[in-house]
Order: structure tokens, then C-alpha cells, then sequence
């Protein structure tokens, strides 16, 4: 037996592209013992994925070259063996986990055949022999009643359950290490804990070694012994995991640790004024069927809500997905139909229909979460800061228009060299910039935060945010933050309301919702995301 | 490219960079240049090719026969009737003493008959005649001229309307979605199920056939095909972030349609423009090689078609019409993959 369960030596990897070749990956080496839980850390692009799919050698052999490098595994280099010797290492001595459980699963076939499938390959076993252990697999992952659940197909399961059968297939030939890429990051907190105990306790269980690929270092610190980080395709550091964390070597990882938001709000006092007030708020949707479309059933995306906003203030929304916190937030904003009262100031908006509502608009804007999804691909970015200028200040004069929006695009750290160039020029930090400059420029009275950085790196999602309070503070603007990560919303709020299944289960100041938490949901919420 | 993105400090406004990206694609850009010149030189065709002279000066008086009718007596002749200016009687009376006549490049119009060739028609090739006359001794190749003027222009026009009231169908299904666009869909499956070609044929003989009632009955089918595509992409558009931004922000129904819908909406537009030029312009053909189109004065490519198919013998007939056709059409495909790289941003 070697020292080493796998080993692997100065790997490049290099993409060929039309426009030049790309050097992904560059003099990566390490190693994984028996038994033992690697982590690889690092942003997107870092080349951490690239790493992981090179040591199967999952690429499209067309579009990579391994100009040198080793990958050793059971005495051989796993980057030169034929194509049938590293067949027979995929599934069965290594496997992988992916991020996204849904398109990582077959829709066409029950899970309890994907599962099987594999055992068949490898084990050479029958239907029979094979379905029994496909049975016993989603036992062990956790999977209620797997007699039932065997034949279900994909979409019939949840986000969590997924990931627990793409788990299932990845244990069912018993691999000495598991690939794990992102495992985690698709699902809601609290899934993610139960997942990744899981991982554990089966890594404790069968003796394999795990090798977790994540840009959340957090996430590393209690499931790693090892961790290396990744930046720019090179290793820079790389350390036990309690060094590593308490004692970083590199700037880098000082960075990537230091990149938790900082709180930096201003004092709240009751004398300001509420900006939003809302009662009763209710936001069903009916379920229709038959040739008639009667209403059958609906479903309660917001049930019953009330809240306050007021002047300068943040009001961090939390819940899982499905809580209906989106909703409430397009309900509040008039966006989607709701009954219940909406009062904006001193007016009554919620009876308002779309016409009386326009000239209100400019006061209610929104950043959505996806900044690739947010702006019109076909609009430059001078077109899309000024669009609402043209509708809302019509007296202004062409030049004003255009010292507006460079004086906007300052503000949020853009130059005016960004004026006519399309979305897609940009990073997804540059981009949720621009959409938070064509808010801005508007001045609002109330932004809609939705999830605004949950799409981007943690280093980004720190300016950004900084950002965001910086114009708060400077325009006095209220915030409405919608997010799954409590680290950001603890981080930006002043008050927050916790959502489930469309009913608020507690709100209060932000301190003591998530420091002493009156709910088990709360609770469990926070000690999911906080787990650290 | 550096100067598209504006990397070296100089700015380029969208306009301008689509441009740079029109002529990126040389070989639509040259057939642009081809089009555009043969297309200019055809609207003026009567300036080139026509039976009339450009200017005579009679009796040191200037007269415009190209664009006025005299009569022959202006000129000194016997009849109240229009100066026939191929008479060699007439072309003695304007050219005599200190009379001149300028001709233009061609001495024939579309329905010139050549009465002075001694060949039989059709006629092959001459040095009068450059590609020939056809079965009535009218010269090809003035026939070939405004025959192609008027296909190009009535495929543009087809065209257009084909493309405005397909996006405006398409784009109000698409928005409003819901009973509106239910009904709207059943009523384009019932239009589209009406046999086209019968209509055509039935009206053919109702009215008098033109252009237009060409362009008339064939933009009333026309925009479906397009409407399905532009309906999908608003569809698919109107729950995207960019126009929920768009509404939040306060713009009416109308200006986020035009702004943020219909230009994310044009890819199919653009991409099947080029399609729809040749296509209108080869159901103009088709219908007149099959003797529903335009009516037999008027010139055009079909009729000389369907001379060449009656006269397989004339070979500068048939060989000549489908050089134009061709030619046009492969010029217009060229400009249109042009336009299609021309109108993605993404594409540097």
C-alpha cells in the first residue's frame, strides 16, 4: 500500500480557445492520504474545478492538453493510462459529486436505475442484487422510506435529496475517494449542514478520502484537514486547516478570510420617518385545473405579513427558498398582485392601479441577484443609467443627462470609459455596479436588495456591499435585503424578519433575532448558517 | 479589434461599432457595395435604358421627352400623336441643321419593340439588342433591368410589411400573453390554413391583376411565419430581470416592448430577413412564370421565365433571367449574414 492514496505532481492544464490558448491550471501539486479530507479553496476561475475534472480526466480531450504533470494513483498516472484503465477508476475507485444535484441526475430515469447502473458496470451485479443495494444506499444517505423512493424520478425529489442520491451513486461501488465539486453550494443552509454531516459521517463510516472543492472557506473548517488554496490556477497555500485559518501564510487567504462583510451602518432612531408600512399583506396564487381551470387549491406565497421600513433603514428579509421573501418584496414594491394595505409615505399605494403607480416608480427601484440576467444584453450601459432619467427627469437637457450618469457611475466605481460598452464587457461585480447606478441615479426613497451578491465571489460581494452602505449612509436610502446568507444580512441590517412558507416567524433588531433566537426554525437557521 | 471595444480611448457609439462589424464580413460588404450600385443604376434605368431621348433640342428650344410627351407636330411631324423617336422620319426631323438629340445608354425601354431587326424573334444576341430580344421583339436586357427594379422593390416592400405587422403580432401575443395571445394563436392557425395560392388564383381573376394587389394579398400571409418567432422571444424576454427592472423603474407597456423587448427579440427578424427578401422576390417570379403575377406589359423576371421555358431554343433568355436571379439573390443572403453579425453585440 502507498504512503499516498492519490498523488498529483505539477499538473497543467491548458484550454485551447480561438482566441489563444488558456493556462488553466498551473504547477499544481498535492497530495490526499487514506482516509483523510482534502479541501481545494478558491474563487471562480481559480482553476479548482478544472483540477478536480483533470484528475478523472473528464475534459473534452479535443480542447485540453496536460502538458506535463502526474496524476498517481494506485502506482499509476491516471493523465496517461488508456482510455479503459481510467474507465474502470471512475465510479468505482474515485467518484464524484457535482454542484448542481438537477442536471447532474438523469431526468428520464427513477434514481433507484442511476444508482444501479453504475453497480452493474463495475460489480457486474443483476437487477435484483443491484436494486437491494440501491435500497440500501438511499438508506444510508438519509432518504426516507427508499422502498418508495427508489422508483422516484428526479424531479419528484427536493434540492437536498437530490444531492443525497447523487450521493448514493457516487458511495454504490465503495470509492476510496470522493470528488465533491461545490456539493453544497445549490442548496438552502440548512440542507447544506445535513449534507455535509452526511459526507462525514459516511467518510467516518466506509474509511474513504473526500476531496471538497468550494470558494466558501468557511464551509472548510469544520469538514477539512487539509486545505489548500487556489488563485489563478497556482496553489498559494496550502496547511492544516486549523494553521491555515488561524495563522494564514499568503496575502491571498488573508484576503479571501478578511472578506466577510464588515458592519458599517448608521444609528436608526424611531424619529425617522417610516418610508413603507404594511398590514395584512397577502400574496396567494390559485392552482388551477381541468378544462374549465377551476380553483382547486392556491398557494400562499406571502400569508399575513406586516412590517415597517423606515427612513435610512435596513430591513433584512430572510428565509430559505420557497419562503415567498421574493415575493413579499415585488408585493411591497406593487409588482405582483397582493390584497392587504401598502402605504408608501403618506399614501395609500395598495388600491393603486399600474397607472397611478408610475410616477411612484422612481422612488421604489430593485437589484436583482443575477447581474447577467438584470440588463438588457442589447443596451449599452449609457442607455441603461439613463433610461429612467429620460422618463423621470424629462427637463433635463442632453449634456446634464450625461453628466448625471457619469457622475452616477463614479459614485458606484466605474469610469466613464463604461458608457458605451454593452453588458458583457463586464465582471459580475462591474455589472451588479451598473445596475445598482441605474437605481441610484433615480434616488430612491427604497431598494429592493434582492439576494444583490449572492451571484458573486466573496471578495466582490464585500465591495459590493460596502458599496451599498456607503450610498445608503450618503443618500439616505431604506433597504430592503431579501438573502439567504445571514453572515451579509447580520452584516447590512438594522432589523430583520425571518420567513417560512410565507409567514413571518420572528423579526426584531437584527442582534437579537440572530443572538438569541425565540424560534427553533431561528435557531436552526442560525446555527445552519453560522455554523463555522 | 481594439477601436469596437473603445479600449484605446476612442469611444464608438453603438452605430458605429455595428458598422465596423458590417464590414468586418467583407464579402457582405463588397455584395452591399454591388447591390447598392446595381440598385441605384436601376431606379434610374430610365435614364439609361429608354426609347425616348434625354433632352432634343429643336429649333434651339429644349425639350424632355423622357419625362413630357409632345406630340409629333412639336417637332415639325404630321401626327397629334406621341413622336415615336425611333422613326427614322422623327430622328431626321431632331437631329437636322443645328437640332440635336442626347439618347440614352440603350435606345429601348421594357416594351420597345424592335421593328427594324431582321431576325425573327426571339432574336439572339446583336450588337442593337445586347442579350437579345424576346418572343415580341422587346429587348432583354432593358426587360432584365426594371424587371429586377421591380422585384427588388416590391421584395422590400413585402418584406416590410411582412416584418412590422409580424413583430407587432408577435410582440403583443407575446407581452400580453394570456386569453389574448389564446385567441390571437387560434385565429393565425385558422388564417394560415386558408390555401394561398387558391386566393391568389381567385382573385387573379376577379380583378385586374397588379403589384399591388400582389403586395396586398401576399402580406396578408406573410407576417405569420415571423410572428411565431417574435411571440417566443417575448414570451421568454418578459419575465427576465432586465424588464422587471424595466418596470420597476416606471416605463410604460409600449416603451419597455420597444426598448428592452423587441431589440433582444430581433434575432430571428434579422436572421430570417435575408430569407424573406429572396423568398418575396422569388414568389414574384413564380407567380408570373405561372401567369397570376403582374400583368403581361409590365417587366418582369418570371414572364422572361416563362418565355425562355416556351423558347428552350432562345438560351439568352432563360440563361440571362437566371443570372439576374441568382446574382440577386446571392447578394442579398451575403448582406444579410452581415447584418446578422452586424446586430450582435456580443460579437467583437
Amino acid at each position: 500500500m502507498a504512503e499516498k492514496l492519490i498523488q498529483v505532481k505539477d499538473l497543467n492544464v491548458t484550454f485551447k480557445t480561438q482566441g489563444g490558448d488558456i493556462e488553466a491550471v498551473r504547477g499544481v501539486s498535492f497530495d490526499i492520504g487514506h482516509s483523510e479530507n482534502v479541501a481545494i479553496v478558491g474563487e471562480s476561475g481559480s482553476g479548482k474545478s478544472v483540477t478536480a475534472l483533470s484528475m478523472l480526466r473528464l475534459h473534452d480531450p479535443k480542447q485540453v492538453v496536460y502538458p506535463d504533470g502526474k496524476v498517481i494513483f494506485n502506482d499509476q498516472d491516471l493523465l496517461s493510462v488508456s482510455e479503459n484503465a481510467i474507465r474502470s477508476v471512475r465510479g468505482q475507485d474515485i467518484s464524484m459529486i457535482f454542484q448542481e444535484p438537477m442536471s447532474s441526475l438523469n431526468p428520464v430515469y427513477p434514481i433507484g436505475v442511476q444508482i444501479q447502473e453504475t453497480l452493474q458496470l463495475h460489480k457486474k451485479l443483476g437487477k435484483e442484487a443491484s436494486r437491494k443495494i440501491a435500497i440500501d444506499l438511499l438508506d444510508r444517505v438519509g432518504i426516507r422510506e427508499p422502498h418508495q423512493r427508489v422508483d422516484a424520478f428526479p424531479h419528484m425529489l427536493s434540492g437536498g435529496q437530490r444531492q443525497r442520491a447523487m450521493i448514493a451513486m457516487a458511495l454504490a461501488c465503495g470509492p476510496e475517494l470522493l470528488i465533491a465539486d461545490e456539493p453544497t453550494t445549490a442548496l438552502d443552509v440548512t440542507v447544506q449542514q445535513q449534507i455535509l454531516e452526511l459526507l462525514q459521517d459516511l467518510q467516518k463510516d466506509t474509511g474513504m478520502s473526500v476531496l471538497l472543492i468550494t470558494h466558501d472557506l468557511n464551509l472548510v473548517r469544520k469538514f477539512a484537514d487539509r486545505v489548500c488554496v487556489m488563485h489563478e490556477g497556482r496553489i498559494v497555500e496550502s496547511a492544516e486547516t486549523d494553521t491555515l485559518l488561524e495563522r494564514p501564510q499568503h496575502d491571498y487567504t488573508k484576503y479571501l478570510l478578511d472578506s466577510e462583510p464588515d458592519k458599517r451602518i448608521a444609528e436608526i432612531t424611531p424619529k425617522h420617518e417610516a418610508i413603507i408600512k404594511a398590514d395584512n399583506v397577502k400574496v396567494y396564487f390559485p392552482i388551477r385545473k381541468g378544462f374549465f381551470k377551476r380553483k382547486v387549491d392556491e398557494v400562499r406565497a406571502v400569508d399575513d405579513v406586516d412590517l415597517e421600513l423606515r427612513k435610512g433603514e435596513t430591513l433584512g428579509i430572510v428565509g430559505e427558498s420557497g419562503s415567498g421573501k421574493t415575493t413579499l418584496g415585488l408585493a411591497l414594491l406593487r409588482l405582483v398582485d397582493s390584497t392587504g394595505k401598502i402605504r408608501f409615505k403618506d399614501q395609500e399605494i395598495s388600491e393603486y392601479r399600474e397607472q397611478q403607480m408610475r410616477p411612484l416608480r422612481r422612488s421604489f427601484q430593485i437589484v436583482f441577484q443575477d447581474p447577467f440576467a438584470s440588463l438588457s444584453p442589447r443596451m449599452t450601459v449609457e442607455q441603461i443609467v439613463g433610461e429612467g432619467l429620460k422618463l423621470h427627469f424629462p427637463e433635463l437637457t442632453r449634456q446634464q443627462r450625461d453628466q448625471r450618469i457619469i457622475e452616477t457611475l463614479r459614485e458606484v466605481g466605474l469610469d466613464e470609459g463604461a458608457l458605451w460598452r454593452y453588458p458583457h464587457e463586464f465582471s459580475g461585480g462591474q455589472r451588479q455596479r451598473i445596475a445598482v447606478a441605474r437605481t441610484v441615479i433615480l434616488e430612491p426613497d427604497v431598494i429592493l436588495l434582492d439576494e444583490p451578491t449572492s451571484a458573486l465571489d466573496v471578495s466582490v460581494q464585500k465591495q459590493v456591499l460596502g458599496l451599498l452602505s456607503d450610498l445608503q449612509v450618503k443618500h439616505q436610502l431604506s433597504y430592503l435585503f431579501i438573502s439567504h446568507d445571514l453572515r451579509v444580512v447580520r452584516a447590512m441590517s438594522h432589523r430583520v424578519i425571518v420567513m417560512r412558507e410565507g409567514k413571518v416567524v420572528e423579526t426584531g433588531d437584527v442582534e437579537d433575532v440572530f443572538d438569541n433566537p425565540q424560534q427553533a426554525y431561528t435557531r436552526e437557521l442560525a446555527s445552519a448558517s453560522l455554523y463555522h | 479589434m481594439n477601436a469596437s471595444n473603445g479600449i484605446n480611448g476612442v469611444h464608438l457609439s453603438p452605430g458605429q461599432r455595428s458598422w465596423m462589424r458590417f464590414k468586418a464580413n467583407r464579402r457582405g460588404y463588397i455584395s452591399l457595395w454591388v447591390f447598392l450600385i446595381l440598385f441605384v443604376l436601376s431606379l434610374f434605368a430610365e435614364l439609361l435604358f429608354n426609347d425616348k431621348p434625354l433632352i432634343v433640342s429643336y429649333n434651339d428650344e429644349l425639350y424632355f421627352p423622357f419625362i413630357k410627351m409632345y406630340p409629333e407636330t412639336t417637332f415639325g411631324g404630321d401626327f397629334e400623336t406621341e413622336a415615336d423617336y425611333s422613326d427614322p422620319y422623327v430622328r431626321d426631323l431632331i437631329t437636322a441643321g443645328s437640332n440635336w438629340a442626347i439618347d440614352p445608354l440603350v435606345p429601348y425601354s421594357y416594351n420597345t419593340i424592335n421593328f427594324t431587326s431582321e431576325l425573327p424573334n426571339p432574336a439572339h444576341p446583336t450588337s442593337n439588342n445586347w442579350l437579345g430580344t424576346d418572343d415580341r421583339g422587346r429587348d432583354v436586357f432593358a426587360r432584365l433591368v426594371y424587371g429586377f427594379r421591380l422585384s427588388v422593390l416590391f421584395a422590400f416592400a413585402l418584406t416590410a410589411i411582412g416584418v412590422v405587422v409580424g413583430i407587432f403580432a408577435g410582440a403583443i401575443q407575446g407581452y400580453f400573453s394570456g386569453r389574448l395571445d389564446l385567441i390571437m394563436q387560434r385565429l393565425i392557425e385558422v388564417w394560415s390554413s386558408m390555401p394561398e395560392l387558391y386566393l391568389l388564383i381567385i382573385f387573379a381573376s376577379i380583378f385586374q391583376p397588379s403589384i399591388w394587389l400582389l403586395i396586398i394579398l401576399l402580406s396578408l400571409f406573410g407576417w405569420m411565419g415571423l410572428s411565431d418567432y417574435v411571440r417566443a422571444e417575448f414570451l421568454r424576454g418578459r419575465n427576465m430581470d432586465y424588464v422587471r427592472a424595466a418596470r420597476a423603474m416606471g416605463l410604460s407597456d409600449v416603451a419597455i416592448m420597444r426598448h428592452h423587448l423587441l431589440p433582444n427579440s430581433l434575432t430571428p427578424v434579422i436572421t430570417f430577413l435575408p430569407f424573406r427578401i429572396s423568398g418575396s422576390i422569388l414568389a414574384l417570379t413564380s407567380l408570373d412564370f405561372l401567369g397570376l403575377g403582374v400583368p403581361p406589359t409590365t417587366p418582369s423576371l418570371g414572364e422572361l421565365l416563362s418565355q425562355g421555358k416556351e423558347n428552350i431554343e432562345a438560351w439568352w433568355l432563360s440563361l440571362s433571367t437566371f443570372i439576374v436571379l441568382v446574382g440577386t439573390l446571392m447578394l442579398l443572403i451575403f448582406i444579410g449574414e452581415a447584418l446578422r453579425e452586424a446586430m450582435d453585440t456580443r460579437k467583437n
